[in-house]
């Protein structure tokens, strides 16, 4: 089953040390969770990657909230570390789906410029054509109608080229950065089971 | 039979999965219906202007009537010439046609929005139709977990 962290955490003033690594959590961290970090200042880290991704939409059912207290200048910098890609890789997500965004548009736009074409294409010579500018309706030639829609799915279908191409950099890119993330987790995973040892 | 393939692979995934795939699927199926409403609001657009350039084809020139300029606001007119009117054929583009091209493009639109309507909700009814079998399998899943860990 899967739960959210209850809001009430922020309120655990005494607390000194939480580990929730490997529970079904969903959801977004509760914004209190950061008065405990004010509280506890730099002894505290939180490890909050794993909700980020989840939040992106790429649903993780395996979120690690691990707070750690006293914990070693390594393992802090292992953790803004992964912090940091953390936001990169939120920052790629958004990309690629702002770049989704765009395709769609252009793919309704592309299809209703077809249309149009077809449409024009059926007129016979000498066909009054208007052309909306504002709000103003302008008469225009066939040919040159014609000429404009062509143009326009031309310049839409590159663009939808050009969008494909970059989509599937970002993906490469976003893959990239989770074998990175990948691996400073495991870094610090076995930094702490290291010092759990010792 | 495609389905019954797809029953078989569902039974593989573990919960989580299938949660996840039952909430994919559930998406599209909401993302088709809203495609199959918007073609429905299209249709019933095209239809009354059908029967606009129906109506005015019936009336004879110089007959008085009332413009609306905008929803509450209407000046009055005469009907000056019924025989061309002007088709928005999208993209800002405007034909001037005469009423019998008028009503055949309309008629025209109102079959290709139907055709693509119907292929869409061959679409819709199979994606239906997966998304209610994971909710099966899922709720058999589920059941079979319950006693175990209890």
């Amino acid at each position: 089953m899967s739960h959210t962290i209850p809001g009430e955490i922020g309120k655990l003033f005494r607390l000194q040390s939480l580990r929730l690594e490997n529970n079904s959590l969903g959801g977004d961290i509760p914004e209190n969770i950061w008065n405990l970090v004010k509280r506890a200042s730099d002894n505290f880290c939180v490890n909050r990657s794993a909700n980020k991704r989840a939040v992106q939409g790429s649903r993780t059912e395996h979120q690690n909230v691990t707070t750690t207290m006293g914990s070693s200048t390594a393992l802090r910098e292992l953790q803004r570390e992964l912090e940091n890609k953390a936001n990169d890789l939120s920052k790629l997500q958004k990309d690629i789906a702002k770049n989704h965004q765009v395709r769609k548009k252009y793919t309704i736009q592309l299809g209703e410029n077809e249309l149009v074409l077809k449409e024009l294409g059926l007129l016979h010579e000498g066909a009054n054509v208007y052309k909306l500018i504002g709000p103003v309706l302008v008469k225009q030639d066939l040919a040159e109608a014609n000429a404009n829609v062509r143009k326009r799915i031309e310049y839409i279908s590159a663009e939808l080229k050009r969008l494909d191409a970059t989509v599937q950099d970002l993906g490469e890119k976003e893959n990239s950065k989770k074998e990175a993330i990948f691996k400073v987790q495991q870094r610090i995973q076995s930094l702490q089971a290291g010092k759990a040892k010792a | 039979m495609a389905s019954s393939k797809i029953g078989v692979e569902m039974e593989k995934l573990s919960v989580e999965q299938l949660k996840a795939f039952k909430e994919q699927t559930d998406l599209e199926v909401n993302l088709l219906q809203d495609s199959l409403n918007n073609i429905r609001t299209a249709t019933s657009r095209l239809e009354i202007a059908s029967s606009a350039l129906q109506d005015l084809s019936n009336r004879p020139l110089g007959s008085q009537m009332l413009v609306p300029l905008t929803a509450s606001l209407y000046v009055p007119g005469t009907l000056h010439d019924a025989d061309k009117v002007l088709i928005d054929i999208g993209t800002g583009y405007f034909v001037e046609k005469t009423m019998a091209e008028g009503k055949d493009y309309c008629e025209r639109k109102i079959n290709l929005l139907k055709s693509n309507f119907d292929q869409l909700i061959e679409v819709a009814t199979k994606k239906k139709s997966v998304a209610d079998d994971a909710a099966v399998v899922l709720q058999a899943k589920l059941k079979q977990l319950a006693p175990a860990s209890s």
